[in-house]
């Protein structure tokens, strides 16, 4: 069997300047990886390249998903197959509730509900996420508060039911118990097999949900890849040893090459 | 039937023939038919080259209202009807009958809010109208159901609907006014409504324009408000080829309130061009207009916002909101909204912002699923929400998400969501 997501060598340009310089890392169904590495190292653009962001132009490699190019494809295509990607800033949407949006996304993906069990089921994971029920008919990320909007985007994780989600630093601004709150979102969705790729820059959350693997990007390459305990080496000496190891000047780590 | 088609023959941008009210015309009319008549003959026809007013809407040098036939039947109809208040008459009458049986009561009001001096077509709705509804809630009482009028025309047909609404002190009542039609040919509609609010007087005002493929309106609403009034009017215009709608409001008595909301959803070529105007004759009086259009294709949409505040009217609070979506690279938005304070003891702001759909939205909506043109529908949607969520809530609110969304759906057939990708 083919692996759930395989990034093969993957350039990326923005506005034809290059961004990601051959990424390869595959996560195989039902694990979870961690993706980590210095700010502007290229994770948010790995994910955006995985979705079909049409600002983020892949220029050579591929991204195959169940052994399957999803190049060309656009991202309602990508999610209609079973790719989530819980963005680092959510997009607000003034004008359209959160039950407005939730609805025509299940509607997108072909998981049309009747309008009570939806409205149920939409109420139980905002009571999951300890989120108020009044966030239903607020607007999309509008004038929501940052934790908020990382909450707001493991509700969807929970009612969309994915194959597989990239969330990229959906753990930054959560206070300790919204941390946790996030975690076990994640987890529960994640015990029917879900594969995950999770970007993050801290420890904490990777000790609620502990990875299979852990890879650091860094200059729009994964430089190193390895077990939990790599975790622990980077909170430990930071990425100072494994940039020089894969020859990478500091100035250079962050903020990517130009092509 | 020789006498309309003798007012057929001589309807045009120069003269008409005076029409007379079913049932029977006062004096008074007839006298009002007569300023009305020669400030038509006096008046020039518009002109997009001569005047501010038409500058960007320069289809009215070719409109011409002698290539249509007046309409025969009545103007208005009403909806279902709302309860009745006090008198088994209900709130609405026949202004023709209204007239008749009390000349001066009703006589003096006609015309004192939107005289025919005020404009060309003003004048011409007073030369010809046949008909019209008048809408009065007595002092202290409130009309519980919405009151429905709708006003149609015809392929090929020329209407002018009069309405006169009149709410005396303390008086409620909310009224739906649409202006449709279902043929797609050509038509006219000419509507003048005036309205006068009494002191503590409340009107919710909610209209409507879904002419079909080929209608032109050219509207006028004028209203006068007492001390203490609240007037909110929301408005959509939706069909039609192109038109121009006045709406005008005479602050005139002190801690008087206006509120408006309006949209317009425009595709291949319409043209829909707003002027408005928010007169603070009084002290402390509150205005609020937020208007919204949203235009694809070749549309057009032209806005002009006035807000005059006279010398005396101080403690003025008066804001006046243009927002346009551009949906198409050819679609257009032209936003002019203008203060002109001549007191200083007031708070004015006017607002304007023309954008397009934000690709990161879309973005957001494709990651979750939801196809490209459904989320451009969407984000069209929502542009409106505010102004749909000003309607009262229930059953009018619903309705006007319903003609959004039949708009939408329009501009979806019509490819215009979808055409355009970044
Ligand atoms: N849309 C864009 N336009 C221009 N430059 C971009 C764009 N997106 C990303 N970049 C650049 O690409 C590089 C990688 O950015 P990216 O957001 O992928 O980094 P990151 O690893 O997610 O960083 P962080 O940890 O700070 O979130 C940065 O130099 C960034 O400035
Ligand atoms: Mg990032």
């Amino acid at each position: 069997m083919p692996d759930l997501l395989e990034i093969q060598g993957l350039e990326v340009e923005v506005e034809g300047k290059r961004i990601l310089q051959g990424v390869d890392l595959t996560v195989p169904t039902g694990e979870v990886h961690a993706l980590m590495g210095p700010n502007g190292a290229g994770k948010t653009s790995l994910g955006y390249a995985v979705m079909g962001h049409p600002k983020y132009q892949v220029v050579g490699g591929d991204v195959r998903w169940k052994g399957e190019s999803v190049l060309g494809t656009p991202p309602e295509q990508r999610a209609r197959r079973g790719l989530f990607l819980s963005l680092q800033y959510p997009t607000a949407i003034p004008g359209v509730t959160t039950a407005n949006f939730l609805r025509s996304a299940l509607k997108g993906l072909g998981k049309e509900l009747p309008a009570r069990d939806f409205l149920k089921m939409v109420r139980e994971q905002l009571a999951l996420l300890k989120m108020d029920q009044a966030f239903l008919s607020r607007y999309i990320n509008d004038n929501f508060s940052g934790g908020e909007k990382k909450r707001m985007e493991i509700v969807q994780l929970a009612v969309l039911r994915p194959e597989m989600a990239i969330l990229d630093e959906t753990d930054s601004g959560l206070d300790v118990d919204a941390l946790r709150t996030v975690a076990e979102g994640v987890n529960r969705v994640r015990s029917s097999g879900m594969g995950v790729l999770i970007i993050t820059h801290y420890q904490r959350i990777l000790e609620y949900i502990t990875p299979d693997r852990v890879h650091v990007m860094a200059a729009g390459r994964v430089i190193a890849s390895g077990g939990a305990e790599l975790v622990s080496d980077i909170e430990r000496t930071g990425y100072d040893p494994l940039l020089r190891a894969a020859g990478i000047e500091e100035a250079e780590a962050a903020g990517a090459v130009s092509g | 039937m020789a006498e309309l088609t003798a007012r057929s023959a001589q309807l045009g941008r120069e003269t008409a023939v005076p029409a007379t009210l079913s049932g029977g015309e006062p004096v008074a009319v007839t006298h009002l038919r007569e300023l009305a008549l020669a400030a038509y003959r006096e008046a020039p026809w518009p002109s997009s080259s001569r005047d501010e007013d038409w500058r960007r809407t320069p289809q009215v040098d070719r409109l011409d209202p002698a290539s249509f036939r007046p309409l025969e039947g009545p103007s208005w109809e009403l909806g279902q009807p709302p309860a009745t208040p006090g008198g088994s008459e209900g709130p609405v009458l026949e202004l023709g009958a209204a007239l008749s049986a009390d000349p001066a009561r009703w006589a003096p009001l006609l015309g004192s809010v939107a005289p025919p001096g005020l404009r060309k077509l003003v004048a011409l709705n007073t030369v010809l109208f046949h008909d019209g509804a008048l809408v009065q809630v007595p002092r202290g009482q409130r009309v519980p159901a919405p009151i429905r009028l709708r006003h149609r025309v015809g392929e090929g047909q020329v209407a002018f609907p009069r309405t006169l609404v009149v709410l005396e002190e303390g008086a409620e009542a909310t009224i739906l006014e649409e202006w449709v039609s279902e043929d797609p040919g050509p038509s006219l509609m000419v509507p003048v409504t005036e309205v006068i609010l009494g002191r503590g007087a409340r009107l919710t005002h909610l209209l409507s324009q879904r002419l079909g493929e080929g209608g032109v309106l050219q509207s006028t609403l004028r209203a006068r408000q007492l001390d203490g009034s609240s007037y909110k009017v929301g408005f959509a215009l939706l069909g039609g080829l192109w038109g121009k709608s006045y709406l005008e409001v005479e602050l005139a008595g002190e801690g008087s309130e206006f509120r408006s909301a309006g949209l317009c959803v425009g595709h291949g070529a319409q043209h829909f061009d707003v002027q408005t105007l928010q007169d603070h004759l009084a002290r402390g009086a509150v205005s609020d207009l937020l208007y919204r259009a949203a235009v694809a294709e070749r549309s057009r949409s032209v806005f002009a916002g006035l807000i005059r505040v006279e010398e005396g009217a101080q403690k003025t609070n008066a804001y006046v909101q243009n927002r346009n979506l551009l949906l198409s690279p050819e679609a257009k938005a032209d936003s002019n909204p203008t203060l002109e304070i001549l007191a200083n003891d007031v708070r004015c702001t006017h607002g304007t912002a023309a954008g397009r759909i934000d690709d990161e939205q879309l973005f957001y909506c494709q990651s979750r699923g939801i196809t490209r043109e459904e989320a451009r529908r969407l984000v069209v949607e929502g542009f409106f929400a505010d102004v749909v969520d000003s309607f009262p809530e229930g059953e009018l609110r619903q309705e006007a998400g319903g003609w959004v969304l039949s708009a939408l759906d329009g501009l979806a057939r019509s490819g215009a969501l979808s055409s355009h990708p970044g």
